[in-house]
């Protein structure tokens, strides 16, 4: 397991080996922007600013490689390497659910 | 005025990986492979007649490479070259594709590559020509039973729809209009169904979804059960639409290309003096979404 550190909102969360950024995300409970979910639309886009990733099978239209340069991913193709720092924009649309919040009695 | 299409006849879009959505387009889809030729998948419903209707290339993106019409008899292929000489609209003729003859292909002002054919090898659908019986068994996955329509994206909507009215006599079936009337979307037919193309607004050569027809509730609820025990990205549904009255569920392909499972038993079926449906902005909501009465965040934004 890898720990995701989501800035600027300070979350951290667990990643598997064998499980995308995205579906990591979604699995502690919030809610994130992602369209396709295929590499194809580039909906999920994020940025990395520190920690190894796999890009996976990620459309050419829509991550272009001066993007990766600069640490650009598809959350929905990437898997993590190491442990990851991400720097979300407010086009992620993340936040935490609230039904979630509730059943974790975080916030009752 | 006579229809002169009688069909989409093809659509081809690109796949980043062939091997593995040409095993979800015949397990989880259930669509029929015809040939695989190199980078290319050749496919078709069940109950097509004709060679195939969806063709899947290998490619670095996602999206549409081409849509393709099929006209009513020969010479209305003659008809529409005509047509685009009169209207000056640049085009090629392509002598022979697979297993298709002659064809016309031009960019339309959406941005799309787009052909008019009229010959395509006919191999019959899978069920026997004398004393069949109502549809095979042994089918995989959900298996339509043919292709029904694509929805694609226009920078300028209006003009592409002007295009496929004006050129090519498509009519209009319902549209979406702003305050100042202007269309911002359309719904287009030449068979007798609510659509064989819909254009809405996004950018050009954008490929919004390619539908199937499934054409009952159990049936709809059966492929939703599919999608889902498969893990596909569903988008949408099971729901409805207000445009067409179509059931619908949106999912994605494992490159993120949209698909549709659209339902023939609650769409109509045009007349040939039918007139267009109009449908206000401010109710977009249940026009592509009835039960849910609400535009979610990925249908206008979320395209290949």
């Amino acid at each position: 397991m890898y720990t995701i550190t989501l800035k600027p909102v300070g979350s951290t969360i667990a990643c598997g080996p064998e499980e995308s950024v995205l579906a990591a995300i979604l699995r502690s409970g919030a809610s994130v922007m992602f369209g396709c979910r295929g590499g194809g639309c580039g909906t999920c886009k994020m940025r990395l600013t520190s920690g190894q990733i796999a890009h996976g099978r990620c459309s050419a239209a829509v991550l272009l490689a001066e993007e990766k340069k600069c640490g650009r991913f598809l959350s929905c193709q990437a898997r993590a390497l190491s442990d990851l720092t991400i720097e979300l924009s407010a086009a992620n649309k993340y936040h935490v659910l609230r039904s979630w919040r509730r059943l974790s009695l975080l916030d009752c | 005025m006579p229809y002169r299409i009688s069909r989409l006849g093809l659509v081809e879009i690109r796949s980043l990986d062939l091997d593995r959505d040409l095993d979800y387009y015949l397990n989880v889809l259930g669509l029929q492979l015809t040939a695989r030729e190199g980078k290319t998948a050749y496919l078709k419903g069940w109950d097509e007649r004709h060679a195939y209707s969806f063709a899947l290339t290998e490619s670095d993106r996602a999206g549409m490479v081409r849509m393709a019409f099929r006209t009513v008899d020969p010479e209305d292929l003659d008809y529409y070259e005509k047509r685009l000489k009169d209207f000056g609209i640049k085009y090629d003729i392509i002598p022979e594709d697979y297993r298709r003859g002659r064809a016309l292909r031009f960019t339309a002002p959406s941005g799309h590559t787009v052909e008019l054919y009229n010959e395509m090898d006919y191999t019959g659908n899978v069920l026997p020509t004398v004393n069949p019986g109502p549809w095979p068994e042994g089918l995989r996955g959900i298996a339509p039973p043919r292709l029904d329509h694509t929805l694609v994206t226009a920078p300028e909507p209006g003009k592409a729809i002007e295009f496929f009215q004006t050129v090519l006599e498509f009519r209009l079936s319902e549209m979406l209009v702003a305050p100042d009337g202007t269309i911002i979307a359309a719904w287009l037919w030449q068979r007798p169904a609510p659509h064989d193309l819909a254009i809405v607004p996004g950018k050009p050569g954008g490929f919004h979804h390619a539908a199937f027809v499934v054409d009952s509730a159990d049936a709809l609820f059966r492929a939703a059960d599919i999608l889902a025990m498969h893990k596909a990205r569903i988008d949408y549904g099971p729901g409805r639409h207000g445009i067409t009255r179509g059931t619908t569920i949106y999912f994605f392909d494992p490159s993120g290309n949209r698909l549709e499972t659209f339902g023939g038993y609650t769409a109509y079926q045009m007349d040939p003096d039918s007139r267009a449906i109009r449908w206000t902005q401010d109710q977009i909501g249940p026009a592509v979404f009835y039960y849910s009465q609400e535009l979610n965040e990925t249908f206008l934004s979320v395209y290949t």
